[in-house]
């Protein structure tokens, strides 16, 4: 009955040959979007400090970590692959960048630190899932909790300061033309580059198809397990740089930090569209899952919800939006 | 379909620029470190009171547990987006928090913190225990009745938070000043949470079977050692010295497994929080340090009226 062909051409065909599908296909496409919008609205009505350019901005500002990591993650995911690590090495990384600091090195060199730090992570998953065989959930969940672990054995439980850099807080509080905050670049940046990478490059031709099949690309001659550590790389790095950025944030290395944003990263894929059964998904549509979050977070807290009930909202977003996507495949 | 998405957002940014919101009545909103502890939920009610007296609108948000300092940070950017005229700020690192406060200075809300301060000379006051002197008053309380002697160890709650540097940093200066014989062990964190302080109490008497007293510097970590003690079946053979109140703090001390506690006034704190800020915003002087006094209970006074009436400021 339902073959699920993951091929582009196939769907265009689908879709324009008959009206009905081309409705209902085209809203599912557009869903993320057309929630994004409706989620506005309905916080423009419902407080009236949403819909200002100042808000706007600061939203975008909050989203930025998280939109980072999901970025990196999409990648892992559109294998069909997962990774639960992503909260501890991001905090990972700020201890890195802070123990960096420690010893005195220059803040370029810090920051590259905490850059590498999630890199070595995200290499350390992608090795076990290809040499070692192990499933992504169960890899990527054992370092959550090991680098957890590292996090605090590395700093006693407490946090570190940067008293000598005082200009390490102007990577994430500073903004162009003092009005767009760096993270909203940094973000809009890495999303072009890793969109690109994705869809007019050789290896992001091999992700989808690994996704898809990883026995089909590996009989077409694609290095699976290549693939593989690529992304997890790729995700371990772009974790690294959120860490960056959080630690600049809140100007010191906290190793608890983080906590669950692993889920909030993956959330706001799924609700952009990717499946996580691998082969489908796109940098645009995890940018509105991130963003669909992060207003849903900032209106409730501007409208005075508390941080209980806005918990229970973003379950039930993140649960719809696999309902969406489960009725999605199941047209095909 | 790119061009009329960026297109929508744009248009709906542009609506953004007109936007004007007139303001009559004063808003002042707290931004606690959580709901975790009674302490914060009587911080509320004593705030709340304040502001219904003053005439004055006010909130009372938190992030959900002690330890999301990146949640208290978008709380407070959140809060900011309301444009209130003040803001009363409890800080959960006393760095990180530099950042939002100097952008509320920027904006024009006037900050005064309250139990946990922030490094920085923007806020106009801070109204607190004396967490030091506290810290000072449980050593002296506990040293007695240790008579000068044996092993103490400390569970704190959050390492980064003013309140338990202080908390701890008391207790320990003036054990080594008055108690010399007194052997202190190395602090430990528990984040708050009574789980964590109860295994980090149970690891600590395994560690030391020798282990005369405990310290406690918070509800959470005074729940969790009072649990591991009792559990232990070692209720006034290792002596505990808790802070904060709750009900099952209280029965704890009745039952004979906490030997005192100190209670903070948390319905003053939120109370003269709200006043002072209000003061601020009246273009009154304020004294940059508001001190809300603290007494310890032990079993010898808990039932004097003048501490019934600190347990349960609104009566029973």
């Amino acid at each position: 009955m339902t073959t699920n062909t993951k091929n582009i051409s196939d769907v265009k065909t689908s879709t324009l040959s008959n009206g009905k599908i081309l409705n209902k296909e085209m809203l599912m496409k557009f869903a993320p979007l057309i929630s994004l919008v409706l989620l506005m609205i309905f916080f423009s009505f419902g407080t009236p400090y949403f819909l200002n350019t100042s808000n706007l901005l600061t939203v975008a500002l909050q989203t930025s970590v998280i939109g980072i990591m999901a970025i990196g993650v999409t990648y892992v995911i559109i294998t069909a692959g997962i990774d639960l690590s992503l909260g501890s090495v991001m905090a990972f990384s700020g201890v890195a960048v802070g123990l960096a600091a420690s010893i005195g090195l220059p803040l370029w060199m810090c920051v590259l630190a905490g850059a590498l730090a999630g890199l070595l992570c995200g290499c350390l998953s992608g090795f076990l899932v290809t040499r070692g065989a192990i499933p992504p959930f169960i890899a990527t969940l054992g370092l959550m909790m090991s680098v957890r672990g590292i996090n605090l054995v590395l700093t006693d439980g407490r946090a570190l300061y940067f008293q000598d850099y005082p200009t390490l807080r102007y990577i994430s509080q500073g903004s162009l033309f003092d009005v767009i905050p760096y993270p909203v670049i940094y973000l809009t940046v890495i999303a072009l580059i890793s969109a690109y990478v994705l869809k007019r490059t050789i290896i992001g031709r091999y992700i989808y198809a690994v996704g898809s099949s990883e026995e089909a690309a590996h009989l077409s001659g694609i290095k699976v397990d290549k693939v593989k550590m690529f992304v997890y790389s790729f995700c371990g790095l772009l974790t690294g740089i959120a860490g960056v950025i959080l630690t600049s944030r809140l100007n010191s290395g906290q190793p608890t930090v983080g906590v669950g944003y692993e889920l909030e990263a993956i959330a706001a894929v799924i609700i952009g569209g990717t499946s996580l059964m691998g082969g489908i998904g796109t940098i645009g549509g995890t940018i509105i899952g991130a963003f669909i979050m992060g207003i849903l977070k900032n209106g409730l807290n501007l409208m005075g919800v508390s941080q209980f009930w806005q918990m229970v909202a973003m379950g039930i977003v993140v649960i719809a939006a696999v309902y969406l996507d489960t009725l999605r495949k199941n047209m095909k | 379909m790119k061009f009329t998405k960026a297109l929508l957002v744009l248009s709906l940014t542009a609506f953004g620029f007109g936007t004007v919101q007139a303001k009559d009545d004063i808003y002042i909103p707290v931004v606690s470190k959580g709901y975790q502890h009674e302490f914060w939920q009587t911080v509320k009610l004593g705030s709340d009171t304040a502001a219904e007296e003053l005439g004055i609108k006010t909130s009372f948000v938190g992030p959900a547990d002690e330890t999301q300092i990146n949640q208290q940070i978008q709380l407070m950017e959140d809060m900011m987006a309301r444009q209130p005229d003040a803001i009363l700020l409890a800080a959960l690192d006393s760095n990180a928090l530099v950042m939002p406060v100097e952008m509320a200075k920027s904006k024009g809300i006037e900050i005064v913190t309250f139990d946990s301060g922030v490094n920085s000379d923007i806020p106009k006051s801070f109204v607190a225990t004396n967490n030091i002197s506290a810290g000072a008053d449980a050593a002296v309380s506990l040293g007695e009745m240790l008579g000068g002697k044996g092993k103490v160890g400390i569970i704190a709650h959050v390492a980064g938070t003013q309140s338990a540097v202080e908390r701890a940093k008391g207790f320990t200066d003036k054990i080594k000043e008055m108690y010399p014989n007194i052997e202190l062990l190395d602090i430990q964190y528990s984040d708050g949470d009574p789980q964590k302080a109860m295994d980090k109490t149970i690891d600590m008497y395994r560690a030391n079977p020798d282990l005369a007293a405990v310290y406690a510097t918070n509800e959470g970590a005074t729940t969790g050692v009072a649990n591991a003690i009792s559990s232990m079946n070692l209720s006034g053979k290792v002596l505990v010295m808790g802070f904060d109140s709750t009900e099952g703090i209280i029965a704890f001390l009745k039952a004979g497994t906490i030997q005192g506690f100190i209670v903070q006034d948390a319905y003053q704190i939120g109370y003269q929080g709200i006043k002072t800020l209000y003061a601020v915003l009246q273009g009154d002087k304020v004294p940059e340090l508001v001190n809300i006094p603290v007494v310890i209970i032990t079993k010898d006074n808990i039932d004097s009226p003048q501490m019934q009436s600190v347990l349960n400021p609104f009566g029973k």
